[in-house]
């Protein structure tokens, strides 16, 4: 759709997170809402339209690699009138200044596959970031002319990726296209719901087959479909919440079919953009089925370097070796390995399970898993185990309802033990991968299900987690059973992949945070101006030492100065919901916090554009050092705003 | 429903002159449709009737055949007469009887035959020179039936009230002492009697001492006999006279020891109880007499008409005396309960004004027909002419797809000579996308398709996938049951606060709507009006005492956890526990148990819903219920009614019918479409809404069509289509959505999407509780007729039907024709058409005229109603 040129009529989500810069709340911080189109293809240049707040000193575009450049062309202002919602409850109208930028935007024809951060750099700093897909298939626009309705639908071939927008609430958009019988293809719909946490509204398709009905001839019959939606994993902390429809059908005859793209509460506004890709599923290059989520970088940029508890980081034959980089080693006596120290009360067995001794180390002296073992059914039952040593990855699916896979594995006295599952293909709520711990009772130890009080009033709610440690109070043997939580649920995608190892205490997430938990992934400093820093870090597996901060690469006149505070957010420690937490210590690390002040002195020169500072952690015990670990990654810059003389001046 | 229109003075000077004259038109036209439609309902067609007094033609005895076995083995026989008028009376009081060989068989004072050795002999009736008779045989005589607690003690209880849920057989009892309700627990009652107890609700331990109510050594001073013979006070007076046979009864019992079983010899059980008749037509102030066998386990029969206890369901219909003498007492239809030890029976009355001696040949398109068609016939009611094609068309689009017939198709359909055309146009409608709209929304009303906005749609979804497949219903149903996961079916688990419901509460519900019974009672009791035990309640709560779920970010997963799920930590709770399956008043854990007390075996208890959903839709409840609620769809009444309160005192009003319906849509593989389709093909379905002089009373018996209100979202959707003018749904609040134009009503997937005053006060359900539409109109619906944007914005709105008619010159002739067949799916008669014209003609303002006529179309009863 054309963008409308009168005033919108959006809902501004007060309790949205616009970003997470530590500036954010500050007026003249540029805000973007949305772009359009959502992506690319390699070695195209097109026109990008991005919309957002305090966006009139823009100058420059900042992405997460080279491949992508972009050029301003057009800086647009417009005031609209928006919803907003108040603390009752209620809505009220106002109007407010946005502004619209036009960029010139090169993506290189070595561009990776994927979703890219794209920033707007102004004199009043760094944008909040928003995603830029590139994709291989071709890319087309939305018709300049109304496809609001079925009759109206834009004709489409594929392999295709339809960039559009839903500029209105209760918007739909149709697009037609020709299919052989039989034919297969694969859909799918994603929003800039997954690039902005302003834009709500969860997107819906539709196909239907203009068949007609008897009450109307040009009716369009709806074909229903068992399609994927679900939630998309995301960068942002509510993209969790957001929904992603995907399919694939057959076509069972030939001709011309509908595509409709909406939301599922018919929302839509001027930030509300999309991309429908179309492709035979053979001829899937990017999507789904290529990365997990759209969501996911594809140039690697993470603000947050770290994550061991999400079911989709990888467990391969190197975690350990990242595991034993982040912890404090000394050499055992008497032999050539290596102990992790810095547990509280480390028993001998612990130091002794702990050493690779009882791992494969390669020529390097690494810490390599062996290769995983595969389970081979049946294994449903403690009789048909397999045996496991520690440490030891399994490897399996969950392949008919009710299957349980079981291992079997023997441990030493008050061995400290960490399972940790991944699921490679399909994600929690999909597959729900249950573990369960049981002794040669069958009495279950533990499993990767945490409690604790919440949702609605004083429910007990539950999770499943992507890691647990136990300790083992008798030696002995144990079995590990792994299934899906529900009964019925199995699919060979069902695929997990699980660790079991002696716990490491090493360096968990370490990383800047605000709010209630947001990473901070970007600053803006003005000259002269301090800024307070608090660093959250995630000791694991009992990890008790110190933990020492740098921060790395600072620009001209920038100084990153240790701080001791008196107040402190509470919710930047809080793991979990407290009350009622069961066995808590086996699903989340503790949380420390320190504090870091940025002083930015009166003559530090601004930054055109933004540097990207580190933070590195070093663990510390007893007095040694460990190495340093870049645990996060932060654009800062430097900024002079213009005072309004100095803009006038440039005005005229 | 008369059209609430308030063309008061008092209107006229307070909504000022334009205003109010614009009203006095509308009243005007209303009048005019409402005279139309008047005139429609005036049926004339006529019964003939015989002025001359009938005559005896012959006489039967019922049973003509019995086989006796046992000493003392008793049957009941009635002379039943045919007499000229077509009628068959009761006559056995008037009757000369005798036993053709008295050492064989003797008669007793109430015309019961008694087995007195083992031989075959005969009955003989003798009435006005006719004569009749029926075959003995009693085999078996030394063999005395042995004493049973449960039956004899049990059945003076029952018979003499003391048991009814009104005195000692409700929840708590009475005075202390309490029975169960119609003795369907005789070793409760047993203990209660020799024991004595004291009833907690919560507890199966009397907090105080026990009192016997018998006395072994003076067992005239009983308690059980001194109380009901009111030698002391005693609040239900006196039940049982010194004396009496049923007096002596119980004293012989306490005499001899108050055993529960007699000489040692158990197992003794009473079958069934059967009543003649189980359904007959008398007069009004005729009378009818009941005979009631009980069937025992070893072959024994013996007539206990004098032993139970009768009630009346309609007393101004029949009357019922102690002995069963039923008596008409105005015209119309009534079941009479006949209550003993542990069970029940009906028996259903006609009773009628003047019989019919030639009865019109009506034809018949499959059983339905044949059921409904033979009791009519039965009680003298003539149904009405098949419905005329407008009436049809409009009828069947409303009921199978919640949809107005455009006005092209009515031209069409009225002008085809086809005659199959109707059986067409169900094909054309079961294959409609617009089938699939209406029955998605119909079945969101039964599995509650609310809850978090995030999940409802994928539960809408699943309706929908299976309503658009042609799922069977048994399957849609295990898959609600049993469901687990992140699917559509086991959002039913979350629709309450995200969380698994009360185990109380998913019984109650999905019983109910599963199996159309209502055993929320015996949640905390049994039950006091119907069968349900508090033990069956809670053993199949112990089929879903596992349902648990997790939440992962914002999304949930259903499953089964040993443990079941976890008890708020809120109540009491610091730790962690776990919700138990526990008995109110026992305190013991129930293990999953079916109704009939089966308890499903460890080895099968891997997976509890799943063996719970497998046993539900193969009882024979499950598709009764189901074909009761279709039927109540089609029909505006269910064969028991409500549709979901199937209950001992709440008979169906067709069991036949609904065993074939029940028994049909079983062996069609529980086909949705095909229960339709079976019911939209029959006659009964397409018989005419107007009555004819002899079936305008009957609400009961599908002799006419009656009008049935359209559901809140179906009349707004037929509003938006006659005005041409769809709703805005717009919603409120952070999701700030707006409905794609053009939306249906039915078309929202769930309650609280988007916000109607329209739907409000419509009365569209919340789908808080299981759904029950009443359709009734309160005075809220009258005013926002008036006054509201839906009904008078849609008018003249731009764009609309009358600014095309408008625009496309239409004469007023066409217009009108063009409303009524919009609205009406028929043409106006030539009164109305000149009626309304030259009302028209006589407006200053054409636009008005119409949008006043339009208006008053709308808000007339013939649009509201499906007729």
């Amino acid at each position: 759709m054309r963008l409308p040129v009168r005033a919108f009529s959006v809902v501004f989500l007060c309790l949205a997170a616009l970003g997470s810069s530590v500036f954010a709340e500050e007026k003249g911080e540029p805000q973007v809402s949305s772009l359009f189109p959502l992506g690319g293809q390699p070695g195209t240049s097109f026109e990008v339209r991005i919309r957002g707040e305090n966006l009139d000193g823009v100058y420059g575009v900042w992405f997460d690699c080279a491949a992508l450049q972009a050029e301003v062309r057009k800086i647009e202002k417009t005031v609209e009138e928006v919803d907003v919602v108040q603390q009752a409850g209620t809505t009220a109208k106002d109007t407010k200044e946005f502004y619209h930028v036009v960029l010139k935007l090169q993506v290189d024809d070595k561009a990776a596959v994927g979703a890219h951060t794209l920033r707007l750099v102004s004199r009043q700093g760094l944008s909040n970031p928003l995603s830029l897909l590139v994709d291989p298939e071709p890319q087309i626009h939305e018709s300049e002319q109304s496809i609001n309705s079925p009759s109206s639908a834009q004709h489409i071939e594929f392999p295709v990726v339809v960039n559009g927008r839903l500029g209105h609430p209760g918007e739909q958009d149709y697009y037609a296209f020709e299919v052989g019988e039989g034919e297969h293809l694969h859909f799918e719909v994603i929003t800039s719901t997954f690039t902005t946490a302003t834009v709500a509204g969860d997107p819906q398709l539709i196909l239907y087959e203009p068949t007609g009905s008897w009450f109307d001839p040009q009716r369009i019959k709806r074909l229903e479909v068992r399609d994927e939606t679900g939630p998309g994993p995301g960068t942002h902390r509510w993209a969790t919440s957001h929904f992603l429809p995907r399919l694939i059908r057959r076509f069972d005859r030939k001709g011309r079919y509908l595509a409709e793209v909406g939301t599922l509460e018919g929302q839509g506004g001027p930030d509300y953009s999309y991309q429908l890709r179309v492709v035979p599923p053979q001829e899937r290059k990017s999507g789904v089925n290529r990365r997990r989520s759209p969501s996911e970088p594809a140039h690697g940029y993470s603000p947050v370097v770290w994550r061991e508890r999400e079911f989709s980081r990888r467990i391969d034959r190197d975690h350990l070796n990242r595991l034993w980089s982040r912890a404090i080693t000394v050499p055992e006596p008497g032999e050539e390995g290596q102990t992790a120290v810095g547990a509280k009360d480390s028993s001998p067995s612990e130091k002794a399970d702990r050493s690779p001794s009882a791992q494969e180390t390669d020529g390097s002296g690494t810490h390599r898993l062996p290769i995983p073992i595969r389970e081979e059914e049946p294994n449903d039952w403690v009789t048909q185990a397999a045996e496991m040593s520690i440490p030891m990855t399994v490897e399996g699916a969950i392949q008919y309802p009710g299957d349980v896979d079981v291992f079997r594995f023997n441990v030493a006295l008050d061995q400290a033990v960490a399972f940790e599952i991944e699921t490679p293909e399909t994600l929690p709520p999909f597959f729900s991968p249950h573990l369960i711990v049981v002794d040669s009772t069958g009495t279950e130890l533990a499993s990767n299900i945490y409690r604790e009080v919440g949702g609605v009033g004083d429910d007990w709610i539950k999770s499943i987690k992507a890691k647990t440690v136990y300790t083992f109070e008798r030696a002995g043997e144990y079995f590990l059973q792994i299934r899906d939580l529900t009964t019925r649920r199995a699919a060979p995608h069902f695929r997990y992949r699980v660790l079991v190892r002696p716990q490491v205490p090493h360096l968990g997430e370490v990383a800047v945070k605000m709010g209630r938990g947001e990473v901070v992934d970007h600053i803006n400093l003005r000259s002269g101006e301090t800024r307070k820093l608090s660093v959250v870090t995630e000791p694991e597996e009992g990890f008790d030492g110190e933990i020492a901060l740098t921060l790395e690469n600072l620009p001209t006149g920038v100084q990153a100065l240790a701080a001791a505070t008196t107040t402190v957010n509470p919710r930047l420690l809080e793991t979990g919901n407290g009350r009622g937490a069961m066995h808590k210590e086996r699903f989340f690390p503790p949380r420390h916090l320190a504090t870091i002040v940025l002083v930015a002195g009166r003559d530090a020169p601004a930054t055109p554009m933004p540097q990207r500072i580190q933070l590195t952690a070093r663990p510390i015990v007893d007095g040694k050092i460990g190495k340093a670990l870049a645990v996060q990654e932060i654009l800062l810059m430097i900024c002079r705003p213009e005072t309004e003389q100095a803009r006038m001046a440039a005005r005229n | 429903m008369k059209l609430s229109y308030p063309a008061d003075r008092e209107l006229l000077l307070r909504t000022g002159p334009k205003r109010a004259s614009r009203h006095l038109v509308k009243g005007v036209v209303v009048t005019v449709l409402i005279l139309s439609l008047s005139h429609r309902d005036a049926g004339s067609e006529g019964v003939r009737s015989n002025s001359g007094e009938p005559e005896l033609v012959s006489i039967r005895l019922e049973p003509e055949a019995v086989e006796l076995q046992g000493s003392g083995a008793t049957r009941r026989f009635l002379v039943l007469g045919e007499f000229s008028d077509g009628l068959q009376r009761e006559v056995t009081s008037a009757s000369r009887l005798r036993i053709a060989d008295p050492s064989i068989a003797r008669l007793g004072a109430l015309g019961h035959v008694v087995s007195v050795s083992s031989g075959r002999t005969e009955l003989r009736a003798e009435l006005g020179g006719k004569g009749a008779q029926a075959e003995i045989l009693t085999l078996g005589t030394e063999r005395r039936r042995p004493f049973s607690f449960s039956w004899d003690i049990g059945g003076i209880l029952t018979k003499r009230g003391c048991n009814s849920s009104s005195c000692h057989g409700g929840v708590k009892g009475r005075g202390g002492f309490r029975l169960s309700s119609d003795a369907t627990d005789p070793a409760e009652d047993y203990q209660w009697i020799v024991r004595g107890g004291g009833y907690q609700v919560l507890t199966a331990e009397p907090l105080g001492p026990r009192n016997s109510r018998i006395d072994l050594d003076r067992p005239e001073e009983s308690l059980l006999l001194r109380k009901p013979s009111f030698r002391v006070a005693h609040g239900g007076g006196e039940r049982l006279g010194v004396g009496t046979a049923d007096y002596e009864a119980v004293l012989n019992w306490v005499s001899r020891g108050a055993g529960f079983e007699g000489n040692g010899e158990e197992g003794l059980k009473v079958e069934r109880v059967e009543v003649f008749p189980s359904e007959v037509v008398i007069e009004e102030k005729g009378k009818h007499q009941l005979a009631v066998t009980a069937y025992f386990s070893d072959g024994r029969q013996e007539d206990i008409t004098g032993q139970v206890r009768y009630e009346s369901l309609n007393e101004e219909v029949v009357r019922v005396g102690e002995e069963g003498l039923v008596e008409g007492v105005g015209k119309g239809e009534a079941a009479v309960m006949i209550r003993t030890a542990g069970r029940a029976a009906e028996a259903r009355f006609g009773v009628i004004g003047e019989a019919i001696q030639e009865y019109p040949e009506v034809p018949r398109q499959n059983f339905i027909d044949e059921e409904v068609f033979g009791k009519l016939r039965r009680f003298h009611l003539i149904p009405s002419e098949l419905s005329e094609d407008g009436e049809f068309i409009r009828r069947v689009c409303l009921d199978l797809t919640g949809t107005l017939p455009p006005p092209e198709r009515v031209r069409e359909f009225l002008g085809s000579r086809e005659e199959d055309k109707r059986e067409k146009l169900i094909g054309a409608l079961l294959e409609s996308p617009e089938y699939v709209d209406y029955w998605t929304f119909r079945f969101a009303d039964l599995f509650r398709v609310k809850g978090h906005y995030r999940w409802v749609h994928v539960y809408w979804e699943w309706v929908r996938r299976s309503l658009a497949g042609n799922k069977s219903y048994d399957q849609m149903v295990r898959e609600s049951i049993a469901a687990q996961g992140y699917d559509g079916p086991s959002r039913i688990y979350l629709i309450d606060n995200n969380k698994p419901p009360a185990l109380e509460r998913v019984v109650a519900e999905q019983f109910r709507v599963f199996m159309g019974r209502r055993m929320d009672c015996a949640q905390c009791h049994n039950h006091p009006y119907d069968r349900w035990k508090q033990d069956q309640f809670w053993g199949l709560a112990a089929f879903y005492r596992r349902v648990t779920n997790t939440e992962w970010a914002f999304d949930n997963v259903v499953f089964d956890d040993p443990d079941g799920h976890e008890v708020n930590f809120g109540e009491g709770k610091s730790t962690l526990s776990f919700r138990e399956n526990r008995h109110p008043r026992t305190k013991q854990l129930v293990p999953p148990t079916f109704l009939d007390g089966r308890v499903l075996p460890g080895r099968d208890r891997r997976d509890l819903r799943r063996e719970l959903a497998a046993w539900m839709t193969t009882h024979p409840y499950f598709a009764q219920a189901m074909v009761n609620r279709m039927w109540g769809h089609f029909f505006g009444r269910g064969i028991v009614d409500p549709v979901d309160d199937f209950r001992l005192g709440n008979p169906p009003t067709h069991p036949s019918l609904l065993n074939r319906l029940a028994v049909d849509f079983q062996e069609h593989g529980y086909d949705l479409k095909h229960l339709m389709r079976r019911i939209v093909s029959s006659r009964t379905y397409q018989l005419g809404s107007r009555p004819n002089a002899n079936n305008g009373g009957d609400r009961l018996n599908y002799s006419h069509a009656n009008p049935r209100p359209l559901e809140a979202e179906v009349l707004l959707d037929a509003i938006s289509t006659v005005t041409g003018v769809p709703e805005l749904y717009k919603a409120e609040g952070m999701l700030s959505g707006t409905a794609p134009p053009g939306t249906r009503a039915i078309n929202l997937k769930y309650p609280a999407s988007y916000a109607n005053r329209f739907l409000e006060v419509f009365e569209r359900p919340k789908r808080d509780v299981v759904v029950a539409r009443n359709g009734k109109v309160n005075l809220m619906q009258a005013l926002h007729m008036t006054v509201s944007p839906t009904y008078n914005e849609k008018l003249g709105k731009k764009g609309g039907r009358i600014d095309r008619l408008l625009h496309r010159g239409a004469s007023s002739r066409e217009i009108v024709e063009e409303f009524y067949l919009a609205a009406f799916s028929r043409f106006p008669n030539e009164e109305e058409q000149a009626g309304l014209e030259s009302l028209i003609q006589k407006q200053s303002s054409r636009r008005e005229a119409l949008e006043d006529l339009l208006w008053a179309v709308i808000c007339s009863r013939e649009f509201a109603s499906n007729h």
